[in-house]
């Protein structure tokens, strides 16, 4: 199949091809491979690419369809992985001079999933600081630039994962989000990032001290809505190496694709998001709520309480949690962290603890007051990210000028720029984001479809809706020149 | 704060200069800011989320069941 491209191809096109053994596994993952040889040189987006092993999965798949066993939709699919994902026999640093030898000799569960699904690991990609930021503006490993301009950040933390599948340097990805981690860099990058409910992916595997007990999370970055849900199948369920993963069955989530969202309710939240909101970002938000009611879904304004204790709550809860996990580096390498997030650590470590358990009794009012909304829609839509990405010089200096007034990278509730996603990870609802628009300088814009717990066939069906009427998934970067 | 900046230090072997010290007690006095609006709030009857998620309450098929 030599007119295959790479650029526009799909997980879900390329099941009947691999299927029907027009295309070996061997010569796609070879495709892919040359495809990171010529554009991860500039744009750093995979930290570690494991050719070899590569290729000899993607050899050990074609015999497997010699001998009749296809093992689903991901088979012979190329992939990259966040590197605070532990994989058997390579090197996995999350981001950190701490770990940058440490090679594990065990899968987290999310890969080892992925791999029984047929999937070929390219290799891991590149991440802020033991995910602790939303640059991926990395001291250690470099900067992750953004395929659609190579002056700016990719986002973060999961930067690497987010830039490899625009750049179609793999056909999708797998991150973790403990604040926006999958969202923000999905935005920026203009790709599919998905978070789904909070239990319904295992954590088993993941690097100790690069997210929350209760606020992480891990999923899919993917082209297509189409796409997102077919990892989603592969990667959800019950997990027992991981006590907070959950046992509600998983759902047929393509089955969910291309039913009618006619008569569907969607929630616009009041308040809370227009603070952050630049006029690009807003433009292209109410452009695409003006299009989910054109597909016939009803809007209905939402007041949800105690909005405005939710930055409070996430700080008090994933920094305290997060710097439980660190002591042994805090007492023998404390050095070796950069200076920014080793003063960050001290000062979680001065939080008390009477403040995290208040956090989690208020914790408890917005998780009510956002699971009684659902009452009276079906989705919520909401901006993934304020404004689009920053130039590296922007986040060096510590802010950006956007629409004419200053905007700081930081501020006294955290990072700024995952103001947008922090509500879904305090209150672990499953949240989406997909490209609803491009600035006039043709930098992606995020939209984020948000669900009742466990209710990601929804988002599924809005979010494919949207995607087909909208086509946005359709653009590429230009990468060449 | 800077006393237990201190103690901390210590207790860590961190040798954390005077200069490093007054950041984190400045830094550590805005997140204090940030952290005492989550005890302006009636919380009463409230219990706390704590690992509450494995099957939540609210979920498509718990809803249907209503």
């Amino acid at each position: 199949m030599t007119a295959l491209d790479l650029e526009r191809a799909t997980i879900a096109e390329l099941v009947p091809v691999i299927k029907a053994k027009k295309l070996s596994v061997a010569d796609l993952t070879k495709r892919f491979l040359d495809r990171i040889d010529r554009y991860n040189p500039a744009l750093n987006a995979f930290q570690t690419v494991t050719a070899e092993d590569a290729l000899k999965q993607a050899r050990a798949l074609d015999r497997d369809l010699r001998a009749g066993n296809w093992r689903g939709p991901l088979h012979g699919i190329p992939f990259s992985i966040k590197d605070n994902l532990a994989t058997r026999g390579v090197r996995t640093t999350a981001g950190s001079k701490q770990l940058a030898n440490w090679i594990p000799d065990f899968d987290a569960t999310v890969v080892e999933k992925l791999k029984t699904a047929g999937a070929v690991i390219l290799g891991k990609t590149n991440m802020h600081e033991w995910a602790s930021g939303s640059t991926t503006i990395n001291p250690y490993y470099g900067t992750t630039l953004n395929p659609w301009d190579r002056n700016r950040i990719s986002g973060g933390s999961s930067g690497g994962s987010a830039a490899s599948v625009a750049a179609s340097l793999c056909l999708g990805s797998i991150g973790t989000d403990n604040a926006g981690s999958v969202r923000h860099p999905a935005s920026l990058c203009g790709v599919i990032g998905l978070k789904a409910t909070f239990g319904r992916v295992s954590r088993y595997g993941g690097v100790l001290g690069t997210g929350g007990f209760s606020t992480d999370h891990f999923g899919p970055f993917a082209k297509t809505v189409k796409d997102c849900a077919l990892m989603l199948k592969a990667i959800a369920g019950h997990d027992p190496k991981d006590p907070l993963s959950s046992r509600e069955p998983v759902a047929n989530y393509t089955g969910a694709i291309g039913k009618s969202v006619k008569g569907l309710r969607v929630g616009l939240i009041s308040g809370y998001f227009d603070e952050f909101m630049s006029e690009a970002v807003r433009g292209a938000f109410d452009a695409a709520v003006g299009q989910l009611k054109t597909l016939g879904m009803k809007v209905v304004k939402l007041d949800i309480p105690h909005t405005d204790l939710i930055a409070a709550v996430q700080l008090a809860t994933s920094r305290v949690e997060n710097v439980a996990t660190a002591h042994e580096y805090l007492k023998n390498s404390p050095r070796d962290y950069s200076a920014p997030l080793f003063y960050r650590h001290i000062k979680s470590l001065l939080i008390p603890a009477d403040v995290y358990v208040t956090a989690q009794r208020v914790r408890r009012l917005i998780c009510d007051s956002f699971e009684s909304a659902f009452d009276k829609v079906d989705v919520m839509v909401a901006p993934t990210v304020g404004s689009p990405a920053q130039t590296i010089d922007e986040c060096r200096q510590g802010f950006a000028i956007v629409d004419g007034r200053r905007v700081e990278m930081q501020d006294e509730r955290g990072t700024t720029g995952t103001l947008c996603t922090i509500p879904f990870n305090v209150t672990g609802l499953p949240a989406m984001s997909l490209c609803c628009g491009f600035t006039a300088g043709g930098l992606p814009i995020g939209m984020q479809i948000v669900g009742a717990p466990f209710d990601e066939a929804r988002l599924f069906q809005v979010g494919h809706a949207y995607e087909r009427a909208a086509e946005w998934h359709g653009k590429r970067p230009k990468l060449d020149g | 704060m800077e006393e237990q900046v201190y103690r901390l230090s210590a207790q860590y072997g961190w040798n954390l200069s005077e200069d490093e010290i007054h950041r984190i007690v400045a830094e550590a006095a805005v997140q204090e800011k940030v952290l005492e609006r989550l005890k302006q709030i009636d919380l009463a009857q409230t219990r706390p989320v704590m690992g509450v998620f494995k099957a939540h309450r609210s979920s498509p098929g718990n809803r249907r069941r209503k």
